[in-house]
């Protein structure tokens, strides 16, 4: 779930800003040093995946289907610096070539989705791995969606209480974290099933393939 | 945006973009949505229905909140609505108008790596447009009666996993080529 | 059976990839689509399947539209990238995708059938995407043959496959009862296969229609169409042109 332009106030954004800035380039950083030259063409082919992955339609019960993220494949595969940089540049490639998704939006989109989702992915398969690989890889998929729209929920939650009117009045997003949370989680806990379900058949097929980071 | 360069233009546009975010006027920025139609020149109905298509589905559900909240507490937030859905309106309206008029692999001349991974970057995104494309006109093609959800599962693993596929194969490639080429020489 | 009234597409806004194509497919015709890459021959055939919606003109399918459980049973087109037609975690429950949705009792005996037609047999219980490109072709056509279809649509049916198993399928083909509409670049398995032959320019443009082999001796058309080039070489040191095409020679 993209937040668009104009429902983050400056208080939000440019603080993300920042933060975001320094978490690229200790990204970037990171992977000069582990990698060589094939650094590029794999950024762009994973900035490229993870566009692609967007496009797949995850189907849901009751009919309905939702767009994959596809965050938990990319990072249990190819590490949480790749990860970040390559939805950093989705979220930004869609921004300026599409239109899609906001640009005053896109640190706090990079850091939820990007990185929060990818370290969350990693973390809790390195916690559960020990007592059941395809359970790890399920639980990191499903955390990895949960979390990233626990995110954005909250940062859109506290909208009206960082920028509002003397009276009270919202100036950006409207809705508190009372109905942001439960808005976003409950729809997100269903989505990440369904990515759960599409991680682990993609998990095991790497494995097959032998691929790995 | 006339004489001006690529890169000029998206340094402009990044300038420009939070500036409704620091005003809290509807007047003043139904103003700027006007100037901004007036500059955009003869695209500028269709840049105006992209944007509003772009936001309707985020923007009419936060506003349908508010109406029904408001109804409730028997007091409509109208100043909020117009104030929020002018910001927003703008906004992506200045994304579409940039992303109309400018082409961004231009406007990343003189950064050789951003334009170098948003080329290929790009290139293979298309690749992978069709190629989904193909598997969802396929997947009609065949599926003679409603697809269970099985199946429906069954086949977004395929795409993902073809998905993967190529973008190890291409990344293996796309290294090859321009190791070939010199690129990595010093 | 097929009719196309003055249809209209294009992929992208204001670019048309088909401009105004008129054609009817009798029933037990074996048609050949001919023409060079890019001049919208895969396109022409997902709106023969229903697949997209032209932005004018119109699709049939004996008398409606291109569309619903009956059209689908009937109407089979095999693309020419065919791991895109794959999903399911084994050859045998590829091949009975189509049979299954349609409860046919004799699922098991079809695949059998279709899969020890194209040497798949020993692949069976293998998942598709570990085949190589010729073995996914073979797959996707058992998939399709295995419902029966009644018009077959092939998209580059000889791209990935051996010459024994193109061979295989224009004897299959030809044989069969079914309406048949291949799109192809390849002259060869287009004098072999049809006896109609539509010739499509750039733009989707219909420039011929009638007898294979007056198509494809007309090299004036088959150079516009793109699928004849001019050749130069060199006889006791005179240079000289003449149009050439490569994988048909006539004989």
């Amino acid at each position: 779930m993209h937040i668009p332009d104009g429902f983050l106030s400056p208080q939000t954004y440019l603080p993300a800003a920042a933060i975001a800035v320094g978490a690229w380039a200790w990204a970037a950083r990171g992977l000069r040093s582990a990698l060589d030259e094939t650094l590029i063409p794999r950024l762009a082919m994973l900035t490229a995946l993870a566009y692609g992955l967007g496009l797949v339609m995850l189907p849901l019960p009751g009919g309905t289907s939702g767009h994959t993220l596809g965050v938990a494949i990319i990072a249990l595969l190819f590490g949480l610096r790749l990860a970040f940089l390559a939805y950093s540049g989705v979220l930004l490639l869609q921004a300026l070539l599409f239109g899609a998704g906001g640009i005053t939006a896109l640190p706090v989109n990079a850091l939820a989705m990007g990185l929060a989702g990818s370290a969350t992915a990693i973390a809790m398969f390195r916690l559960l791995k020990p007592l059941h690989e395809s359970v790890a890889v399920a639980i990191a998929a499903w955390a990895s969606v949960i979390v990233p729209g626990a995110l954005v929920a909250g940062v859109l939650g506290i909208q009206p209480l960082i920028a509002h009117k003397p009276d009270g009045t919202p100036l950006f997003f409207p809705f508190g974290l009372e109905i942001t949370l439960p808005a976003v989680l409950l729809p997100h806990a269903l989505i990440g099933i369904g990515e759960a379900a599409l991680t682990l058949l993609v998990w095991r097929y790497a494995r097959m393939r032998k691929w790995r980071a | 945006m006339a004489g001006m360069t690529a890169r000029h233009a998206l340094y402009l546009y990044l300038a420009v973009l939070p500036a409704p975010t620091f005003v809290h006027d509807p007047a003043l920025l139904a103003l700027g949505l006007l100037v901004a139609l007036a500059l955009a020149g003869a695209e500028r109905w269709r840049i105006l229905k992209r944007s509003l298509l772009a936001i309707l589905a985020f923007n009419l559900s936060v506003s349908l909140g508010v109406v029904l909240v408001g109804l409730w507490r028997g007091h409509v937030d109208t100043d909020w609505l117009l104030l929020a859905n002018l910001r927003v309106l703008l906004m992506v309206f200045l994304g579409f108008w940039f992303v109309a008029r400018v082409n961004l692999l231009a406007a990343l001349q003189g950064w050789p790596t951003a334009t170098l991974v948003a080329t290929l970057a790009l290139g293979q995104a298309r690749a992978f447009a069709r190629l989904i494309r193909d598997f969802r006109l396929a997947f009609a093609s065949r599926s003679i009666v409603k697809p269970r959800l099985l199946d429906r599962r069954r086949h977004a693993g395929a795409q993902a996993v073809a998905l993967l596929d190529k973008a190890q194969v291409q990344s293996t490639e796309v290294a090859l080529a321009m190791r070939s080429r010199g690129a990595f020489d010093a | 059976m097929l009719e196309l009234d003055r249809v209209r597409f294009g992929w992208e806004e204001g670019k048309s990839v088909i401009d105004g194509l008129s054609l009817k497919i009798r029933e037990g015709d074996k048609v050949v689509i001919l023409g060079a890459n890019g001049c919208g021959k895969s396109t022409l055939l997902k709106l023969m399947n229903g697949l997209i919606t032209p932005q004018s003109g119109s699709v049939s399918y004996r008398g409606a539209a291109p569309k619903g459980r009956d059209f689908r049973a009937e109407c089979a087109l095999l693309f020419q990238h065919p791991e895109a037609m794959l999903f399911n975690p084994t050859v045998r429950a590829e091949i009975a995708y189509g049979p299954r949705q349609l409860e046919l009792p004799d699922t098991d005996a079809r695949v059998a059938h279709w899969a020890e037609a194209l040497q798949l047999s020993p692949l069976l219980d293998q998942p598709p995407f570990l085949l190589s490109g010729g073995e996914k072709q073979k797959v996707a056509l058992a998939a399709l043959l295995a419902i029966t279809p009644k018009l077959l649509l092939l998209d580059e049916p000889s791209a990935s496959l051996d010459p024994a198993t193109v061979g295989w399928l224009i004897d299959t083909l030809l044989d069969s009862d079914m309406t048949v509409v291949a799109a192809t670049h390849n002259l060869s398995l287009a004098a072999e296969l049809g006896s109609r032959c539509l010739v499509l320019g750039s733009g989707g443009r219909l420039l011929y229609d009638g007898p294979v082999a007056a198509a494809l001796g007309n090299l004036a058309l088959l150079e516009e169409a793109h699928l004849a080039h001019r050749h130069k070489h060199r006889h006791d040191g005179t240079l000289h042109t003449h149009l050439h095409v490569h994988d048909w020679d006539g004989s």
